[in-house]
């Protein structure tokens, strides 16, 4: 198309002008740079090419491309999927409607697995979560403290949510840098073996969720000996050892360190930390 | 006649150079987001000279992973460590650093400086990373051949590491807190000991099964007791399990 153009340019340059010499070199030059122009137009295409090889290694995603951006993520995992939640919105919704999918022929055994680490807050969502699953290894737990929103698959691509104050209607940003997806990954591994399943999470709350249970593991945690514990609760010497028992069987422990320790894994002590 | 094919050349050219105008523009919107990640695929002492721009530059927060074991062709003169030195002295310094990697030294080092780097000891898989004033990171994954490194600027991704790393420091252990329960043999004995307590089990059970015992066993678990500041059994798991000295128990095992 160019070279068409150009060359009905230079034509009609040449003939408008049948008396004067001076224009048809200056035509000359137009038409020399113009060329130059294009060559060098063309070099830059082919040096914009070189770059363009494999995906940017970020990108962000603006709402509409967002649940579609999420699908392609997880139906492409073969090992693990990692998702951060923070509560029951969006983000838990479309991951939980993509993962209750039935799985692929190719994932009847075996597809990846898959760890949501969850706050507080973002439980219930988590718990209907696993109640929809189809992929059979999902592990979910529950993170003392604060997360972000982020889905990341196979170490190999990820996708963090832009938070409430999204920049210009720009909803997540997702990332295929292989050393950053990794560090996320790792990171997130980190995370998780400090949080606490949420079977635990579910099936601890309401019987050592008592202000007593509260004190007795006080003195516990301070090292107190059981009498002098039992004066500064005002109890008897055996309704304190009847309380302290109660405690170790509702943590399924055998022996004081056993409690001490599992207290600390299921957070019971997690306020002083 | 001449003057109307005059401008519509003119008409054409300015067009084209608008065109130009705006893919220039275009250009510099992608090269502005390609450079939110960086790719670093050179030598090791790229990686390193890219940690000690970061560093100097720092001017409020330095927050380090180190948790990946450098290998012996990235080793060099320039320690990481020393790096860190080059920091101001106004910047906060914190280190995360795997059990293993820790570097005692620099630990010791750290007692009689006035801005000491707080360091702290967490299991974590093989990450290093170097975080700064929390806008730009530098992260290294895998080793040999797999190598990969790349600085960070995309707000969304800094704040998540942080995030994941503020998750990991609150749950260790402060270097200098550390137990240390002496040679190799000993710590494996005591390890042993952790993990019979840990079950549950009597201490008669407990001593029969490390052939040794009761009254050793029960001199043994003092001495634990001990170096854990712990008063009561109950305050030695609590001190065990927060200090991450026994792996934590299996989901499934209730």
């Amino acid at each position: 198309m160019d070279q068409r153009g150009l060359g009905t340019v230079g034509v009609r340059t040449l003939t408008t002008g049948p008396g004067a010499e001076l224009p048809k070199v200056h035509a000359e030059h137009v038409e020399e740079a113009l060329l130059q122009a294009r060559a060098l137009i063309e070099s830059t295409v082919s040096l914009h090419r070189r770059r363009a090889d494999g995906p940017a290694p970020v990108s962000r995603t603006d709402a509409e491309a967002f649940s579609e951006t999420v699908e392609q993520l997880i139906a492409g995992a073969r090992r693990s999927v990692s998702l951060a939640l923070v509560s029951n919105g969006k983000f838990a919704v479309e991951a939980r409607r993509v993962l209750s999918r039935p799985p692929r022929a190719e994932h009847a055994q075996g597809g990846p697995v898959v760890r949501v680490l969850c706050v507080g807050a973002a439980t219930e969502g988590a718990v209907d979560l696993l109640a929809n699953l189809r992929m059979p290894q999902v592990e979910v737990r529950v993170s003392e403290t604060d997360l972000r929103e982020v889905l990341i698959v196979d170490g190999r691509g990820a996708l963090v949510r832009s938070g409430a104050a999204g920049r210009g209607g720009r909803d997540a940003v997702t990332v295929n840098d292989p050393a950053v997806v990794r560090a996320l990954d790792l990171l997130f591994a980190g995370a998780w073996s400090r949080a606490r399943p949420l079977v635990h999470h579910v099936t601890l709350s309401p019987r050592l969720d008592t202000a007593q249970t509260r004190r007795v593991l006080e003195m516990l945690r301070e090292g107190h000996t059981d009498e002098v514990a039992a004066q500064e609760l005002n109890v008897s010497l055996r309704t304190y050892r009847r309380h302290v028992a109660e405690i170790m069987r509702e943590l399924g422990a055998n022996s004081r360190f056993q409690a001490g320790f599992r207290a600390v894994e299921l957070g019971l002590l997690a306020s002083q930390g | 006649m001449p003057d109307r094919a005059v401008d519509e050349l003119e008409e054409a050219l300015l067009g084209v150079s608008a065109l130009i105008e705006s893919t220039v523009a275009m250009n510099r919107d992608r090269y502005s987001t390609d450079r939110l990640i960086t790719a670093i695929s050179g030598p090791y002492r790229d990686v390193l000279a890219t940690a000690e721009a970061m560093i100097t530059g720092a001017r409020s927060s330095i927050d380090i992973v180190h948790a990946r074991r450098i290998q012996e062709e990235e080793r060099s003169e320039r320690s990481e460590r020393g790096l860190l030195y080059k920091a101001d002295p106004s910047v906060t310094v914190q280190l995360l650093s795997s059990p293993e990697l820790l570097d005692e030294t620099f630990v010791r080092e750290q007692i009689d400086l006035p801005h000491p780097v707080a360091i702290r000891v967490a299991r974590v898989p093989p990450l290093q990373a170097v975080m700064v004033d929390r806008e730009a990171a530098l992260v290294v994954t895998g080793t040999g051949v797999n190598r990969r490194a790349a600085v960070i600027r995309v707000p969304e991704v800094i704040h998540t590491l942080h995030i994941l790393f503020d998750n990991v420091w609150r749950g260790s252990v402060p270097a200098n807190e550390r137990i240390v329960f002496g040679d190799r043999a000993r710590a494996a004995f005591a390890r042993q000991i952790l993990g019979a307590l840990r079950a549950g089990v009597t201490d008669e059970v407990a001593a029969r099964e490390l052939a040794i015992s009761v009254r050793t066993y029960r001199r043994y678990v003092a001495e634990i007791m001990t170096l854990l500041s712990a008063n009561s059994r109950f305050q030695a798991g609590v001190r065990a399990a927060e200090l991450g000295l026994l792996p934590p128990s299996r989901s499934g095992s209730e």
